[in-house]
């Protein structure tokens, strides 16, 4: 077993990342071998994108409250990412990479402007904290991440959910999202307002995804708030798991030398 | 270059601060809010920074300016990233009444008060520029309120920019009127300059200034010291006068330091808990005086408050599983084979009473930042809140300045919602006690759960060793006057720094490199010097190597700043260098600034001067012991006749939805939605049930507390659960205290705890508050120690030990003593947590326990106005809840395990526990009353409340399996009937329905929509 190559995760931690433990943890039960390196490291290192593609298959920004939202949610990491380390994650994906950014992680994807500039990010419910869970349905086929998927329940835990999109090109905007199966991921119930129900966007090549709810949170089934109802599934797992595992297969697929 | 920057979100964008600031007006004062027509709000940046236009309009837009959702004002700098007018005409046109009547209320922060957006803003600069901006960059950040209203006053305005917009102790506010919000001179780089916060200017002071006790009265020496902030009971100073009477060289007398009395005073912190936790109290008669049935009475003498009563429990009550209790360090408790649990608590009021929303988020950081000092470092696991808040009907005491308890409970609601957010800590459980009685300022009591490795870095978590030359090395935010006594500048805790400082404490941890960590919170450096110096014999101090955030701050000051984001860890000398690089690299400021010493004394430098030069044990252990009495007074209770609560066939449909909307049982969901208790993935049980996920479709009910399953590679679940008996407190405080044991205990196990033999893990950790001036009164004494000798005696009857505890003195106007009891338990399978909702028609629904409730301090009571004159109080079986706690537990039988649901029966009784277990899953029930309950005990059984009753559900295939086996433990149950889908609530007496309510209605009075912001 020890010969089994298997695939690499960075996962990133430092100042304003909270869910970094979890995202590990999702990714390891996955399969993935988990590195959890603190991005302040990774800028005093002078860590290159071309380090990133040939040390890593996945690259996890998770979720938090990016230096307290002083900016924005997910600014100063964007800033970070951007103009600090330098990479430009659409590189990362043509090499084969994949990446994924959940919660205010996905805020830092919007930020850097990985889904295009017209798209950002606010709050849908007058600044309040939302913690409850919510029924997202993937869309397309284009996203790696969800490949297989059906309707799954998620926790969502923020005050900025609410994806919108710049009003003097709010159309053609959807239309280019759709066509490209970028909206791959939508709320079912859309209590956030989210312009059409995003709640999720990938780019063109599925392999980076934005993901609002969490999928990190529901790799345990005991997660879900209505599991007592079946205890005898207490050990099964969530739904959330699928996420994680379908990048396994996708990272396991580059790994292998080409027959 | 100066230049101010305006961002606003574009008008088709919610408002974050006029939206909810609007809504906190329509809850609080209708009328004000009818004046203002329209509001809107934008940041305000103030900037010095050496940069030239170019690099700092590049750096403005990629920071700042977000396309699709801003509007920046900024002057001339960037024209193009405003709206068509180029200026706020553009946000202004968006008001509804045009052309309308607009003012602006303008704040920023006070000087001196932490700035943390203006830090951030700076780091993104830096960031974009590649470069530092250097110690002379400037940046302040505020916030403008445009509003619009024909009829708003000068008045209106203060009352708007003090009630809902700014604090006065943290910020300053000014009003703009409508001719200076359209003109661009505050744009202008003059002004600029002029607005910019200035560094304050350093005043030359004494560094140390000497006291000459002996030439001084007692009265002329308290002066001194309440003039420096420094606070001693007389006979405090009594006993500092002796000490330093022959502390001099040869024996003489000498002066005290100002260094010496701060370091005193926050180590004697707490004068009148300090006294009566030493003393020896010596209740009366009447005070010991206990109901045979309740329990044994007091004890003729009870040596110190805590360690006579709580702390007794353990020497009654050994278990194997307690590492350390009431020690140094935390409560260490095992967990598993591989980890240790560490308990922390806080109680907050005095900082909430400052600034509902910082002093929140300052009480909730205090708790995280103990936390992660647990042992030799922990990770913060999960958190509860119980918050006690004046009634939301009362009236707004304007007379004495206070904002509506609405808009306070608002703040605090804000604070612990931004603290658990920004803290990725669980809010899991707690609770929201409303009473007239409460004074203004909300209390809140926090508690968080802490993992610990055993063994990391190679070193037993539990040791705590240090060695003679050990050093100490400061980490966290540089020293100024926060936190001091009589200081004008209130801390605001940046939870981000807190937060990373509780990620090195980890890393630190798992590379071996430190001894051990404390915290540099409440106290400061001068509570944590006395502890480390009793704890490890001694040590010396020296204050010019802490960093300081302004000069010429003196010793006194260095000494006795708080904050809850800065730490101490004792390290190897070889160590140093690294612990600090690492911190650096973190952006984390680290400095050594002393080093353990076995002198026995704590020994302070201020660089060569020795500015204090203390005995551990004359700081620690000489403080004065004193006889306290405690006394009784008759409680005095409304009763009304039993004939006035009339037929409870027809009153009690009525009654039940007055207690279902009551404010202490209805909905808590609109709170519990706004506080993350899902972040670190591990929430098994959440604070309600939820039926149908997504928000807008789902119904929910109240759970009995929370828990969590903290590791992929243990089935193991940790749960934590909350009792207090607040209403029985006018009764009896011994039977509050009692009721509280009971309650959480309770709770635990119809969460699915693990109970009833020696290994299982089930602890109690107590809090408990109350003005200072109680602890003066004899009868108040006698209450509080009624309360906690009942609820040790609970405890051990329970067998379940006290192992941790906090007690603090509040700021409340009524004397009201808060008291609540948590539990903290184990279940060995997750999969045995349970639910409190009904699941499926056809189950069987039991009432377990002996069915003994009172209307005297139940809900319905307050409810109707008194408890019949024939209502005898509630009383515990202790043996029977054993047996019952035992099964279900899990140490006897083995069919606890088909139960489906199980509730516990407390505020509002049996039929509100029904109710509840009926509304997420619009269930309902057919049931029966027992026979031959005359008038006052059906009331009784509806909707008295006691000790050791739940409602609970089987199958009916599992049916005779569980009543035989409950039948065979001896322990009494009642079958009540079945739960039904027929959405109704429904009991018989005999063949005729007595009482029938559907589901719906109840759930629409426990949702009392509209009540809450």
């Amino acid at each position: 077993m020890s010969d089994v190559i298997r695939p690499r995760v960075l996962v990133l931690r430092g100042p304003g990342i909270l869910s970094e433990q979890e995202t590990a943890q999702a990714f390891a039960t996955a399969g993935f071998e988990v590195h959890l390196r603190n991005l302040d490291d990774l800028i005093s290192e002078g860590y290159r994108e071309d380090q990133l593609a040939n040390d890593y298959s996945v690259l996890a920004i998770p979720a938090g409250a990016s230096t307290a939202d002083d900016l924005g949610s997910g600014k100063l990491l964007a800033l970070k990412i951007q103009h600090r380390l330098g990479w430009t994650l659409s590189h990362f994906a043509s090499r084969g990479g994949m990446v994924i950014g959940i919660g205010s992680g996905f805020h830092t994807l919007l930020r850097i402007g990985v889904f295009g500039k017209e798209i950002s990010v606010t709050s849908g419910t007058g600044g309040k904290m939302l913690s409850a869970w919510v029924k997202v349905a993937p869309i397309g086929m284009t996203c790696l991440w969800l490949k297989g998927l059906g309707v799954v329940d998620l926790p969502l835990r923020h005050s900025d959910a609410r994806i919108v999109i710049h009003p003097n090109r709010r159309t053609e905007t959807l239309v280019k999202l759709s066509r490209r199966g970028m909206h791959c991921l939508k709320y079912e119930g859309n209590s956030v307002e989210s312009e059409a129900g995003i709640a999720g966007l990938c780019d063109t090549t599925g392999r980076i995804l934005g993901i609002m709810p969490h999928p990190e949170s529901f790799i345990r089934w005991t997660a879900h708030p209505e599991w007592t109802t079946a205890p005898q599934r207490a050990n099964a797992p969530g739904q959330g798991l699928a996420l994680f595992e379908n990048a396994y297969q996708e990272s396991m697929r580059a790994l292998q030398p080409e027959t | 270059m100066f230049a101010r920057i305006e961002v606003a979100l574009k008008p088709e964008y919610s408002d974050p601060l006029s939206t909810p600031l609007l809504r906190r007006m329509e809850m609080t004062d209708p009328h004000l809010r009818k004046l203002v027509r329209w509001a809107r709000s934008m940041t305000v940046y103030w900037l010095d920074v050496p940069l030239s236009r170019e690099e700092l309009i590049y750096s403005s837009q990629e920071t700042l300016w977000d396309p699709v959702l801003h509007w920046l004002f900024t002057g001339n700098l960037i024209p193009s990233a405003a709206g068509k007018h180029g200026n706020v005409e553009d946000i202004l046109e968006t008001a509804p009444n045009r052309p309308g009547k607009f003012f602006a209320l303008e704040k920023r922060f006070r000087l001196g008060v932490t700035d943390h957006a203006a830090k951030t803003l700076k780091d993104s600069f830096e960031a974009v520029l590649k470069r530092k901006l250097g110690p002379d960059a400037r940046v302040a950040t505020g916030s403008m309120l445009l509003l619009e209203g024909p009829q708003l006053t000068e008045d209106h305005l203060s009352r708007i920019a003090r009630e809902y917009f700014s604090n006065e102790l943290l910020e300053s506010w000014t009003l703009l009127s409508e001719k200076e919000i359209a003109h661009t001179e505050r744009f202008h780089p003059e002004r600029v300059r002029r607005e910019m916060p200035k560094t304050a200017p350093s005043r030359y002071h004494a560094p140390v200034d000497h006291l000459p006790l002996a030439g001084l009265t007692n009265f002329e020496a308290l002066n001194f010291c309440k003039r420096k902030g420094i606070l001693f009971a007389p006979e405090e100073f009594d006993a500092i006068r002796n000490y330093l009477k022959d502390a001099g060289e040869n024996g003489e007398s000498r002066d005290a330091t100002d260094v010496e009395l701060e370091l005193i005073s926050k180590v004697w912190r707490e004068v009148p808990f300090r006294r009566l936790l030493r003393a020896e109290i010596s209740p009366d008669e009447d005070a010991r005086a206990v109901d045979p049935t309740l329990g044994n009475p007091l004890p003729e003498k009870i040596s110190g408050l805590v360690e006579g009563t709580f702390k007794e429990t353990l020497k009654e009550v050994p278990r194997a599983w307690v590492v350390s209790a009431f020690e140094n360090g935390s409560t260490l408790l095992q967990y598993d084979d591989e980890d240790f649990i560490s308990i922390e608590g806080e109680i907050e009021s005095k900082t909430v009473a400052s600034d509902s929303v910082f002093g929140t988020i300052m009480g909730y950081s205090e708790v995280y930042l103990r936390s992660i000092c647990g042992a030799r470092g922990a990770r913060p696991i999960l958190a509860t809140d119980v918050i006690f808040s004046a009634d939301l009907h009362g009236p707004v005491p304007r007379d004495q300045d206070h904002l509506h308890p609405r808009r306070v409970l608002d703040g605090v609601k804000q604070g612990i919602s931004k603290a658990g957010f920004q803290l990725g800590v669980p809010t899991i459980g707690g609770a929201l006690y409303l009473d007239a009685r409460e004074g203004a300022t909300p209390l809140v009591h926090f508690s968080a759960l802490s993992l610990i490795p055993r063994t990391s870095g190679g070193i037993p978590s539990d040791v705590r060793e240090v060695s003679e030359g050990d050093r100490l090395v400061i980490l966290g935010s540089p020293t100024g006057k926060d936190g001091m006594i009589g200081s004008p500048i209130v801390q605001i805790c940046d939870t981000t720094l807190l937060r990373s400082l509780g990620e090195l404490v980890i890393e630190v941890r798992d590379l071996g490199w430190n001894r051990l960590f404390f915290p540099c919170g409440e106290g400061g450096l001068a509570s944590l010097a006395a502890k480390v110096a009793r704890e490890f014999g001694g040590l010396d101090l020296d204050l010019a190597g802490v960093p300081v955030k302004a000069s010429g701050l003196r010793p006194m000051e260095v000494l006795g700043s708080e904050t809850a984001e800065r730490i101490v860890a004792i390290v190897a000398p070889e160590r140093v260098e690294a612990v600090i690089g690492l911190a650096k690299r973190r952006g984390i400021i680290g400095a050594e600034i002393g080093e353990i010493k076995s002198h026995g004394r704590v020994r302070i430098f201020s660089g060569e001067t020795l500015s204090a030069d203390l005995e551990t044990k004359f700081l620690r252990g000489h403080q004065p012991r004193s006889q306290e009495t405690a006394t009784r007074s008759a409680p005095t209770l409304p009763t009304r006749r039993s004939l006035e609560w009339g037929d409870p066939a027809k009153e009690g449909v009525e009654t039940l939805l007055r207690i279902m909307s009551h404010p202490n049982v209805c909905s808590r969901e609109w709170l519990i939605r706004q506080l993350d208790h899902e972040v670190q993935g591990a929430s098994a049980l959440k604070p309600l049930h939820t039926v149908t996920v997504s928000p807008e479709l789902s119904h929910s009910g109240p759970n009995d507390g929370g828990g969590v399953k903290l590791k992929s590679s243990s089935n193991a679940g940790l749960l934590i659960t909350t009792g207090l008996a607040p209403r029985a407190g006018a009764t009896d405080s011994y039977l509050m205290g009692a009721l509280a044991v009971d309650e959480a205990v309770r709770n635990a196990l119809a969460c699915g705890a693990d109970y009833g033999k020696e290994e299982f893990l089930f602890a109690l950790s107590y809090q408990f508050s109350c003005p200072a001036k109680d602890l003066e009164d004899s009868n108040l004494r006698g209450s509080l120690v009624r309360a906690c000798v009942g609820a040790s005696h609970a405890a051990v009857e329970l067998q379940t030990p006290f192992v941790h505890g906090q007690q603090k003195t509040i700021l409340v106007q009524a004397s009201k003593l808060h008291f609540l009891v948590q539990a903290i338990s184990r279940a060995t399978k997750v999969a045995g947590i349970r639910s409190a909702d009904f699941k499926t028609p056809g189950d069987g629904v039991y009432l377990l326990g002996p069915a003994q409730f009172s209307l005297i301090g139940a809900l319905v009571s307050e409810v109707h106005g008194g408890a019949p004159e024939d209502a005898s109080p509630p009383l515990p079986q202790w043996d029977t809840a054993r047996r019952l706690y035992a099964w279900l537990g899990g140490a006897i039988g083995k069919e606890q395990k088909k139960l489906r649901s199980i509730h516990d029966v407390s505020d509002g009784g049996l039929l509100t526990a029904i109710a509840e277990s009926c509304l997420a899953r619009g269930m309902g029930v057919a049931l029966s009353y027992p026979e031959g309950l005359d008038r006052t005990s059906e009331w009784e059984f509806l909707f008295g409340e006691g000790f050791h009753g739940f409602i609970a559900t089987c199958s009916e295939i599992d049916a005779p399996l569980v009543e035989a086996e409950l039948q065979q433990n001896e322990v009494p149950f009642i079958k009540l009937g079945s739960v039904t889908g027929s959405g109704v609530v429904q009991i018989r007496r005999g063949e005729n329905p007595a009482l029938v309510i559907e589901t719906k209605v109840l759930r629409q009075a426990w949702k009392r929509e509209g009540y809450w912001e």
